[in-house]
């Protein structure tokens, strides 16, 4: 006969305890970070991260649609029936992708002209459906913007950190103020030289690949050896 | 009334509804605050782009597309400060399964490409090397198109619909284009002002 082991009551309860705002708020962002973690949104780390502009105003855009998406599912999920939530998740996040297009192409052309039609395309991000389906509808208003906000936070860093390794190594510097409007225009690095040492194959659409698969390949080492050492 | 939203299809239909009337009216509402600037984007855009593609362009005259490919957007005649034609500028549009293209071309009288630039670039895949294919036709003559092959590889389907694209400009500008006037020293040769000025200043460096 095996022997039934009591998990005291009072464990239990730490265990069964909810996170943290805080917790919800961070784990997005390192620990469960949508990209190098969960791998997921490569589409648009593949086509947008050829500038660092770009990259981040895609991850502000990813920030906006998420916080927002999360917060609407969230303060709806009493009224919908579940047969039909999924579509009704896809209007939702279809129509805040819409409204931010065309505030884009109203106050920031240079950078609808630089994302192009992958703005449009946020609307098939499966980590803002992911979200809004594992998340939202199943907590309130304020752990679901935390939660959108962290998750976000952490693809538009991770885009972030690609595109500014990309545009560095592919080009030599990194330029800003020209897809952004930030009302200057400044290079950075320009006057080292650099240029004449770039890897210029990291603009084009294979560094993409390279690059992410680097990046994949030294935070996985690092976790594994941190999970090693434990 | 009860009874009806007691059932599933009414109550999803319901609410399925409710949900596409509020996304519809909130679009409408930013379609309506945001359409006159993005319309003047796109205009700034197009004059950035005709200033780009012809150098020394100052005022332009509109001409009627009829008779052009589909794809002839519009098409302008390009003249510089003195009023005096430097070229002719197109806008085309195209789609492709990658999404769609606007571009503006410059080509002047005997058919040479002076510049061409993307207005609008919404493909979802090699979008620089589209550009870069664009930017190489610069030089080349609208009516035999060189290069004519696969110039930066990967960008191979959106290259056809460049090709496209300048082929309809060269449909477009058989059309359009006017041929100058002879001045009065190609038909006759010198004025007799200037063979007197000539002469004179000839015969000042003799007498020097």
């Amino acid at each position: 006969m095996t022997e039934v082991k009591k998990v005291p009551a009072k464990k239990k309860k730490v265990e069964e305890q909810e996170p943290s705002l805080w917790e919800i708020f961070t784990k997005g962002i390192l620990k469960e970070n949508g990209l190098f973690i969960m791998v997921l949104g490569v589409c648009p780390a593949l086509a947008v991260t050829a500038t660092f502009e770009g990259a981040f105003g895609m991850g502000i855009l990813v920030v906006l649609v998420l916080t927002m998406t999360n917060m609407t599912v969230s303060s709806i999920r009493k009224f919908v029936p579940s047969t039909v939530r999924i579509p009704i998740y896809v209007i939702i996040i279809a129509t805040e992708v819409t409204i931010l297009k065309m505030l884009v192409d109203a106050f920031a052309p240079d950078l609808a002209k630089e994302l192009g039609v992958f703005i449009a395309l946020i609307t098939v991000n499966c980590i803002i459906l992911g979200r809004a389906e594992s998340f939202a509808s199943k907590n309130n208003v304020v752990r679901s913007a935390l939660d959108g906000l962290g998750v976000a936070l952490g693809f538009g860093l991770a885009l972030s950190v690609i595109g500014l390794f990309r545009e560095f190594f592919g080009t030599g510097m990194i330029v800003l103020g020209k897809t952004l409007p930030l009302g200057f225009e400044y290079t950075i690095f320009q006057n080292l030289g650099l240029d004449k040492y770039a890897f210029s194959i990291l603009v084009q659409p294979p560094g993409a690949f390279l690059m992410i698969g680097f990046l994949l390949a030294g935070i996985t080492a690092y976790r594994q050896s941190k999970g090693a050492k434990k | 009334m009860k009874k009806l939203f007691e059932k599933p299809s009414f109550q999803y239909t319901f609410v399925l509804a409710i949900v596409a009337i509020v996304c519809g009216l909130a679009i409408g509402l930013v379609n309506y605050a945001t359409e006159g600037r993005i319309a003047q984007n796109i205009i700034d855009n197009k004059l950035e782009a005709y200033s780009l593609v012809l150098p020394g362009f100052d005022k332009y005259d509109e001409v009627d597309v009829d008779g052009d490919p589909a794809s002839v957007i519009s098409k302008v005649i390009g003249k510089d400060v003195d009023g005096l034609i430097i070229g002719y500028i197109y806008e085309v549009y195209a789609t492709n399964k990658f999404g769609y293209m606007r571009i503006v071309i410059s080509v002047n009288n005997s058919g040479t490409i002076l510049g061409a630039e993307f207005i609008e670039i919404n493909q979802t895949l090699n979008v620089n090397g589209t550009k870069t294919n664009l930017s190489r036709y610069v030089g080349a003559s609208i009516y035999d198109l060189e290069p004519n092959g696969d110039l930066i590889s990967g960008a191979t389907y959106s290259l056809t619909t460049v090709q496209v694209m300048l082929a309809d400009v060269a449909v477009a500008h058989r059309n359009t284009v006017i041929e100058p006037e002879l001045t009065y020293q190609d038909w006759f040769g010198m004025t007799i002002s200037n063979y007197l000025n000539q002469t004179l200043s000839l015969s000042e460096v003799t007498i020097g």
